[in-house]
Formats: C-alpha cells, sequence, structure tokens
C-alpha cells in the first residue's frame, strides 16, 4: 500500500490523545471514608474484568478512530497507482502505427495520451516527469520537474500515431537508463501501447534480461489501450502480372490481401488507381475473405503514358485503415527491347539454346497482338555495339567464347559502360564457358568476375533448384504452389564460379539441392547482372519444357527492369534518400519533400559523381507517395517516392494481456486497462480513502454508543 | 495543670450538654407516643394463655400442646402472657463504621438518638436498662458498659455514656475485628435471665458469625431487637468518576469508578439486606432498617414503643 500524503500519516500520533486522557482522567480520584467495604470488594472483584476489558475496548476505539482519519487524510492507494511521494515519472507511449486503430470514434493514440494526462494530474509535488515515444525506436519528446508539467502535456497531446512497427525493447531501456540516478525516493516507468506481441517479442530476450537487472526501486506499470479488431483487411503488395508495365495498355495487376481478423469479411471493395487519377482506377469486389485468407485478387489497369508512376491499391474499410492500402512506384514502358545472344549456330533453331529463351520472353507479356516486347536474337558473332543502342536487357545465353564464332569483344567491353546506364544483363553458364585457350580469356570473363567451374551430376542424380533458398525480393512467387514445382526440373549440368574477387562476387539469389549457387546478381551503378550458373538449354537442363520457365523469365526480366530504375520504393523506416541524374536536376538548387498529407519539408541535396543524392533531414512517419519536386523556372523537376509499411503491425491487433506480457519479461508488473475515458477509470483505481473513511464513520458511531452504554463518552 | 483541667471540665460540660440533648430529642420523640402514662396497673406475674405457635428448638417441652399434635401431627407450644418487667440490655455500634456519614446524619448520631429512645421508654416504664458501647478497642481505656438497673439516676447515666463517645476510624490494622459479635457472645455468655437485647448496629461484620451469635440469644430465650442503621449512599453507591474508597475500620481502600459497580453493589447489598431479614423472621428477631440520613419516622418510633411497652414474655419464648 503506498499513500499519496504520507505526510499526514504524523496525525496518527493523535491517537495519544485519547490515551492521555485515559491517564489523566485516573490521577486525581474523590476519597471517601467507607463502611461497606466487602460489598464493594466484592463487586469490584465481579466486575473488574469486564469493567478492564470495556475499558480497554474504548481505548482502543477511540484511538483507531484518530488512526484511522490519518490513514484516510494521507490517501492510501492499494495499487502504486496512483502515484505516492516524489516520483520520477517516465511515460513511454507507443506511437506504432497499430496505435492508429480507431475505438469508438477515438484512436488507440488518444486513449492511452488521455490516461498519460490523467497520470500528470496526479504525480504528487517535487515529481519530475519524461515522456519518451517508442515505434521502432526511441525518442525523448520532453521533460517536466518540480509539478510543471505543460510542455510534458503539450507534448503528449500533439503526439500522432507512425507508420512504424513496434519494437518495445529501446523505450524501457532509455527509461530504465533516464531513472537510473534520479534522486527522487520513487521511479515509475509506466509504458502506454496496446501491447502488440510483435512489439514483444522482436527483442524478447533482450527485454528479459533488462528486465532482470531492473533496481528494487524502480517500478513498470503497463496501460494497456485498444480491444480486438475482429476484421482487418491488409495489402500485402501489389505488382503487374507479367512484371512488366506497358503504357497505354490495360494490363492485368495482381493485388495480394489478407484478413488478419479472426471474422470473415464480406463484400468489400478494392481498388487499384494511379495516385494522380484516384477515380480513374478500377475496382472489383470481394464477397468474402476468411479470416486468415490471404488472396491474389486481379484487376486491370491502364497507364496512359510512359513514365513513372504511383500505383496505390486500396482494399476495404476497417478499425485499422492504415494498411487497408499500399503503393508503389512504376514504370510505364512504351516498348522493351530485349536482345538474346545465344551461342549456336542459327542454321538449326532447334539447336539453339536461344530458342527457348525467345520463345519465352515473347509469351510473358500477355498481349500478342500489340507486342511491346521486341525480341530480337542473334549470334554471339552478330552481337555489337551498335546493338547495346537497340537494347534494354540482354540475354547471353551460353554465347561461344572462343573460335570464330565466339562473341565480339568489342561488345563485350561496352557492355559494363552500358549496363551503368541503367540496364540489364543477364549470362547463362554452359558447355560454352570451357571452350578456349585458358591463357587467353574472353573479356566477358573479367566483366563476369572469372570463368564458372562445371559441376556434373553423375548418371543417377540430377540437380534441381531449392524453392526455399531463393530471394524472397527476387525470386519470392517461386517460394510457393504452384510455382513451388520448378524444383521438378532436372538439371544434368551446373556451373559455379570461384571469383579472385570476392567483394565483387555479387548477392546470391537462388541455389540448387546440393547448396550450389544457382543464380547471383550484381549492381553496376544503375545497371543489374544476374549471372546463372546453368543455361536453358535441353542438353543442360528441362526447365524450358516445364510451365514454370515462363514465369521464371518473365520474373528475371521485371526484377532486371525494377532494379535497373532508380530505386523509389523504400521501408517507412529507413532515411529517406534517393539518387538521381544530375541532367535532370541541373539548374536547381531548392528541393521540397511533400508528405502525403500535403505538408511539405526542406531537402538537402549533394553530388556524388554524375549523380545527385537527394536527403531528408528529417525522418518521414507515414507511409505512402512523397514527391520531391522543386519548383522554379522552367520545367519543374518533380519524382516521388513510395514508403511502404511493415504488415507485421496488422497481423495481430489484440494485443497481449497482462500474464503474457509478464511471461516475456520474466516477472510480474503492474497491468491497468484505459478504457473510452482512462481518466476515470484511472482516478478511482487504487485508492482507499473512501473505504477508510467510512470505517471511519462506522468506528465512530460503534464508540459513540459504546461509550454511551459505557456511561464513558469522548 | 489548671488549663487541662479547665479543657477537662469543658469537655465534661460539652458531654453534659450534649446528653442533656440527646435526652430532649428523645424525650420529644416518645413523648407524644403516651407511653410513660400507660403503665398498666397490674403489676407482678399474670398468667393468660394467648396463642399457640409452631414449636422452635429450645422451647420448653412442658409447654408443648400435646392434644394439638394428636390432632394434626405437629409440634406447636402455647404461649401465655405474662407481664412482667423486663431487662433489656442495649448494644449500642460505636466502631469505626458507624462514623460514615456528614454531622447531623451520620450512622452513630442516629443510633446514639435510638438508644436513648429506648432508654428513655424503658425507664419510664420501670424496666432494667443497660447499655454496652461497642468501639474500637483503646488501649487503657476500656468501653463504657452499664449493666441494666432500675436506679433513678440510671436514665441520666444511660445518655451520658451514650452521649459520650463517638466512633474512631481505624485505620491502622490490615482487617476489621468482630466487635459486635464478641460482645453479643458475652451477652449470651454472661447474662442468665432472659431479657430483651436490643442490637443498633450497622452490622458490617461477617454475617454467618453475628447471625449465629443472634441465634444463641434467640435460644437462650432472650428477645432480640435489631435496629439496622445504615446511610442511604451505603445502600444506593451515589458516587461518580474516580473514586478512592477507604474503610474506616482498616487500612484497606479501594480506586474505582463507583457507577461501573454500581448495579452490582446494590444487589449484593440487597441481597445481604434480604439474607437479615428472612434470618430474623425466622428466628423471631425484630428487625427495622433505620436511614441515618432521615429521621426517624412515626411508624418506626410505634412500633419500638409497643414493642417496648409491655414485654410480653411467656413461659416459652
Amino acid at each position: 500500500m503506498q499513500f499519496l500524503i504520507p505526510w499526514m500519516l504524523a496525525g496518527t500520533l493523535a491517537a495519544g490523545v485519547p490515551l492521555a486522557l485515559h491517564f489523566l482522567r485516573k490521577s486525581k480520584p474523590v476519597v471517601v471514608p467507607w463502611a461497606a467495604m466487602a460489598f464493594l470488594r466484592r463487586s469490584f472483584r465481579e466486575t473488574s474484568r469486564k469493567i478492564r476489558f470495556r475499558d480497554l475496548l474504548l481505548l482502543l476505539c477511540r484511538m483507531a478512530l484518530f488512526i484511522l482519519l490519518a490513514i484516510a487524510i494521507a490517501r492510501p492507494t492499494l495499487s502504486s497507482l496512483p502515484l505516492s511521494g516524489a516520483t520520477d515519472a517516465v511515460l513511454v507511449m507507443d506511437i506504432s502505427q497499430s496505435m492508429a486503430t480507431q475505438e469508438a470514434g477515438v484512436s488507440r493514440l488518444e486513449q492511452a495520451t488521455d490516461a498519460a494526462k490523467a497520470v500528470l494530474e496526479k504525480l504528487p509535488l517535487g515529481s519530475s516527469a519524461r515522456l519518451l515515444t517508442v515505434s521502432d525506436r526511441v525518442e525523448e519528446k520532453a521533460f517536466g520537474q518540480s509539478g510543471k508539467f505543460d510542455t510534458v502535456r503539450t507534448a503528449v497531446e500533439s503526439l500522432q500515431p507512425t507508420d512504424y512497427a513496434g519494437d518495445y525493447y529501446p523505450g524501457f531501456e532509455a527509461a530504465m537508463e533516464s531513472l537510473r540516478n534520479s534522486p527522487l525516493p520513487v521511479k515509475q516507468v509506466i509504458f502506454f501501447s496496446d501491447m502488440q506481441a510483435s512489439g514483444w517479442q522482436r527483442q524478447n530476450a533482450s527485454l528479459r534480461s533488462l528486465l532482470e537487472k531492473l533496481p528494487e526501486s524502480i517500478s513498470v506499470q503497463m496501460v494497456k489501450v485498444g480491444t480486438p479488431v475482429p476484421i482487418n483487411i491488409q495489402v500485402l503488395d501489389l505488382e503487374p502480372a507479367t512484371g512488366i508495365t506497358f503504357s497505354g495498355q490495360r494490363l492485368p495487376w495482381l493485388v495480394h490481401v489478407r484478413n488478419t481478423g479472426d471474422q470473415p469479411a464480406s463484400d468489400f471493395e478494392v481498388r487499384l488507381s494511379l495516385t494522380d487519377d484516384p477515380e480513374g482506377g478500377e475496382s472489383v469486389r470481394v464477397a468474402r475473405l476468411e479470416s486468415g485468407e490471404e488472396r491474389v485478387i486481379p484487376i486491370d489497369l491502364l497507364v496512359p503514358r510512359p513514365g513513372r508512376f504511383a500505383v496505390e491499391a486500396k482494399a476495404g474499410s476497417d478499425r485499422f485503415a492504415r494498411d487497408n492500402q499500399k503503393a508503389k512506384i512504376i514504370t510505364a514502358r512504351d516498348r522493351l527491347r530485349v536482345l538474346v545472344v545465344e551461342g549456336k549456330s542459327l542454321v538449326d533453331p532447334s539447336r539453339t539454346n536461344g530458342f527457348f529463351m525467345a520463345h519465352a520472353l515473347r509469351s510473358s507479356t500477355g498481349d500478342a497482338n500489340a507486342p511491346r516486347l521486341e525480341v530480337k536474337t542473334i549470334s554471339a558473332a552478330m552481337a555489337g555495339p551498335e546493338h547495346l543502342e537497340e537494347s534494354d536487357v540482354i540475354f547471353l545465353v551460353d554465347p561461344v567464347l572462343a573460335g570464330s564464332e565466339q562473341l565480339r569483344t568489342d561488345f563485350a567491353e561496352q557492355l559494363p559502360n552500358w549496363m551503368k546506364t541503367g540496364h540489364g544483363l543477364i549470362y547463362f553458364a554452359g558447355k560454352n564457358v570451357l571452350a578456349g585457350n585458358p591463357e587467353e580469356l574472353h573479356p566477358i570473363y573479367t566483366l563476369l568476375d572469372g570463368v564458372p567451374q562445371p559441376w556434373k551430376a553423375d548418371a543417377k542424380t540430377a540437380f534441381h533448384l531449392d524453392t526455399q533458398s531463393v530471394s524472397t525480393e527476387w525470386l519470392g512467387r517461386f517460394q510457393s504452389a504452384p510455382l513451388n514445382q520448378i524444383s521438378q526440373a532436372d538439371f544434368s549440368a551446373i556451373y559455379n564460379w570461384q571469383s579472385n574477387n570476392s567483394s565483387s562476387k555479387g548477392s546470391q539469389i537462388a541455389s540448387f539441392s546440393n547448396g550450389t549457387p544457382a543464380m547471383w546478381i550484381q549492381k553496376f551503378s544503375n545497371g543489374i547482372l544476374l549471372k546463372a550458373g546453368w543455361t536453358p538449354d535441353l542438353e543442360c537442363t528441362d526447365l524450358p519444357l516445364r510451365p514454370t520457365f515462363v514465369p521464371l523469365v518473365q520474373t528475371i526480366l521485371a526484377r532486371i527492369l525494377e532494379q535497373s530504375e532508380p530505386r523509389r520504393i523504400f521501408p517507412v523506416e529507413l532515411p529517406l534518400a534517393i539518387q538521381s541524374n544530375s541532367r535532370e536536376t541541373l539548374g536547381k538548387e531548392q528541393f521540397v519533400w511533400i508528405a502525403p498529407d500535403g505538408h511539405k519539408y526542406p531537402s538537402k541535396n549533394h553530388y556524388e559523381g554524375d549523380r545527385r543524392t537527394f536527403e531528408a533531414d528529417f525522418q518521414p512517419e507515414r507511409s505512402g507517395v512523397w514527391k520531391l519536386q522543386s519548383p522554379g523556372s522552367g520545367e519543374d523537376f518533380s519524382t516521388q517516392v513510395a514508403l511502404q509499411s511493415s504488415p507485421m503491425e496488422g497481423q495481430e491487433l489484440g494485443g497481449l494481456q497482462g500474464p503474457e506480457i509478464d511471461e516475456i519479461l520474466g516477472r510480474k508488473v503492474y497491468h491497468h486497462q484505459a478504457g473510452i475515458t482512462p481518466s476515470e477509470s484511472w482516478s478511482s483505481r487504487g485508492e482507499l480513502s473512501w473505504m477508510v473513511m467510512v470505517l471511519v464513520g462506522l468506528l465512530f458511531l460503534f464508540e459513540t454508543f459504546f461509550a454511551w452504554w459505557a456511561g464513558k463518552p469522548l | 495543670m489548671s488549663s487541662s483541667r479547665d479543657s477537662t471540665s469543658q469537655s465534661q460540660q460539652e458531654l453534659l450538654e450534649r446528653a442533656k440533648q440527646l435526652g430532649l430529642r428523645a424525650l420529644t420523640l416518645v413523648d407524644g407516643l403516651r407511653v410513660g402514662d400507660q403503665a398498666s396497673p397490674l403489676r407482678g406475674f399474670s398468667i393468660e394463655f394467648a396463642q399457640h405457635r409452631e414449636y422452635v428448638p429450645g422451647d420448653d417441652l412442658r409447654h408443648l400442646d400435646w392434644r394439638g399434635y394428636a390432632r394434626t401431627e405437629r409440634f406447636i407450644v402455647k404461649q401465655y402472657d405474662q407481664e412482667t418487667n423486663y431487662t433489656a440490655h442495649i448494644l449500642l455500634d460505636l466502631s469505626g463504621s458507624m462514623a460514615y456519614g456528614k454531622p447531623g446524619e451520620s450512622k452513630y448520631e442516629q443510633a446514639q438518638l435510638l438508644a436513648a429512645v429506648i432508654s428513655q421508654v424503658g425507664i419510664s416504664q420501670a424496666n432494667a436498662i443497660g447499655i454496652k458501647i461497642l468501639e474500637e478497642p483503646q488501649p487503657g481505656e476500656p468501653a463504657p458498659n452499664l449493666p441494666p438497673s432500675t436506679k433513678p439516676d440510671r436514665l441520666r447515666l444511660l445518655l451520658d455514656s451514650i452521649s459520650r463517645r463517638k466512633p474512631i476510624p481505624e485505620r491502622n490494622r490490615e482487617t476489621q475485628v468482630p466487635i459486635l459479635e464478641t460482645a453479643i457472645r458475652e451477652l449470651s455468655d454472661k447474662v442468665g435471665r432472659r431479657g430483651l437485647v436490643v442490637i443498633i448496629s450497622d452490622l458490617f461484620e461477617p454475617w454467618e458469625p453475628l447471625m449465629a451469635q443472634m441465634q444463641g440469644l434467640r435460644i437462650r430465650g432472650h428477645d432480640v431487637m435489631v435496629l439496622h442503621v445504615l446511610h442511604s449512599h451505603e445502600i444506593d453507591l451515589p458516587w461518580e468518576g474516580q473514586v478512592q474508597f477507604e474503610d474506616l475500620e482498616s487500612s484497606d481502600f479501594l480506586l474505582t469508578q463507583p457507577h461501573l459497580l454500581r448495579a452490582s453493589y446494590q444487589k449484593a447489598l440487597q441481597d445481604w439486606l434480604e439474607q437479615i431479614k428472612s434470618f430474623c423472621t425466622k428466628s423471631r428477631i425484630e428487625y427495622v432498617l433505620v436511614p441515618s440520613d432521615q429521621p426517624p419516622d412515626e411508624s418506626l418510633l410505634s412500633m419500638l414503643a409497643q414493642r417496648l411497652k409491655k414485654r410480653r414474655i411467656g413461659r416459652t419464648s
């Protein structure tokens, strides 16, 4: 038990008043000479024990009255909330994305701020209060002491939910650190949150360790806001079905949605549109999405012209609106020029290894009547630098690297520069890698960072692609059915690179079942090189004959194109920075960032070679489409960036209960639930004054009656 | 010397004056009762059957009514009227406990007045009246004891001895001394001839032994009259607040709050009074409770007068 006004307990000394009166009254008796002593003695013997007990009871009643009165005035409280004594309080407010969830017209964060303000109101004299916010990072917002909490209160009221995922550990760590050397007798950490599981579990081991070392002088209080959300529709992703967006065509898109609630969602709309033309998009109604179900919704979208656009998908409407939409920046093309350089003779098409590749490429656009994907196939010996200017992406399918049919060296030497300007090169290694004089390596090997060496399967075993090893970013769609059937393709010959320069080896994006890397990517400035340790040739693999081959080629092409573009999609948690071609921003000095809600923020920029880097000197807290603009004379410069939030926040909106949190922390802490009007429940929680006053009243009535009956009024 | 002689004679004068005042008071009380002039012309013995009564142990078996026994199978005796002069022994309790009460309403003053009344009445009827003053033992100063006599100056002597003494509280001893019980025993042993024994006391002694001695008097054929003098305070215990009660006949004391004991005390006292009345009724002892803080009322005096006027003493008593 604690007391709001502990010094009033000194009033218990007043219990000495009846005790003093009890003795004072005995000090001066009347002396009476008496004859009937025997009768007096007999009566005294019969009643003395009763008299003494009655006297004692009355005395104790009167002392108890004073003591209870002092206790009631000292305002006892059973729980440690409201706070007692000068307190150093650290208020840690969860401002992660889920705190934007609506609870009967107010957000969870608004509920939490009400509760926090109620705590500030009840802090005893001499207390100090510190406000920290936590999402996936901690930030100190305000500090107040000696009872002056206006700045803290103002800071609390100005809080807004971010689009960051929750990680509660940094908040607790900072709170403990700030209290470590506090001189005040009472130290409290009060955490206001919807207690999402993901926030507790991201660094649960560190949290547990931190709480294990919690000093006895610091206590922790949890204030939970929010209620379970029965239906929550998330937009997980949106992408063109073929991976490539061509302008002027209604092309199919795929919008990935999921219902994370425990109730089915019925009859809701999924809409896809350009952010510049939100009414011009298309929508689909979904009749029912079961609890936990994830579905891909196909929706067509027309991008009117070539260029870079922000596309946004919205699905449904529920209490947690932040994950009902997602945006992406895409580049729409009017055409795509792909060059396939193959290694075999063109005389017998059935024997060329580029045949299957070209066929797969032509199948990938989905529009046979207006092919925007221009596929050209030439032999290695025919490929020259002039073809580089005509191509956006080049596939080198096991080109001959020696002899009269070898890949032209001038072509190979120009490839790096060509890639740096934002093009993609895909190289498939086959048996032609072994051709030629090892002493006179083809210049392509410099680009490829070494000569791949063969791994041969024996007659009984074959290699297979390990779909669980693929990069989610590049080949994520092959991790699940039906495309994970690609693992059934047999590979009889695979090749592996042994690089002399380990730093330039790139990133592996797929491997075979024996662990041998199957595909790598390497960045070349704005360009991408994808190396495959196999070739789509029937002498190497039966993959070209399988239905998963075309999707693989589509995906590789789409990803190559994406990666070749300047990056415009970022997680919202990361610092905002983009690069642009210096020529595009030539002559412009003033730039601003425009947030999705229209607020403007200044931008810093600097040059790096022929690139210009633009950075935000603030940390964006909201996901969505941000614009970088430079209004001024001449043509405006404008580019868009899509900041995306993590789907983790919307996965489980109910939050953990007290015992579950204690389980994670490895100790019991105090738990409270803030209601719609948390200040009301807050103020009445734990205080016992009214109960003690009722006791005082009852005891006073008892004492009065008892004293009257005993003939000893106070 | 002369001053001490003067003080002695002064105190004697005071005593005489006191005795005179007491006698006058008694006379005043008695006068209205027309006792003195109702002396019977018949003197000597006259035997006249008066009544039957139940046999009590000690009765002369010669007076058993055997016919009555045969009729009723109960032992009854015949009682005869015999008018004769009687001898009265007054035991006047002036022990420490009789000092209770303010002047004018103290127990001993009331007791002295009653003794004076009895003396006046008895003497006026030519009866032999003796008195023994019961008081705390004083070394070298025996208690006054006047044996019964019909001498002319007996009244003066009686009044003088009654008025001379005052009770002195004794607070230096640990326990009380049963003065009355001792006096009754001595009287019972010494006096052979039956007479009237008048006990004027507050009876604050152990009751069982006292009761036994009174019964002894009755067994020996004496008439016994008990005038129980008590102050109303001793009956009601009216005190409030913190009171230290100090025993008048010992060093005992008690610090208490009387209101807490009142109910229990009153009950104990009433039980005791009931016990006394019951014993006296059973033993045919005349008993009267006389409050000391009220003047003797008419009924009391009338009763005394009737009781003392003609003692009806039969052959059995």
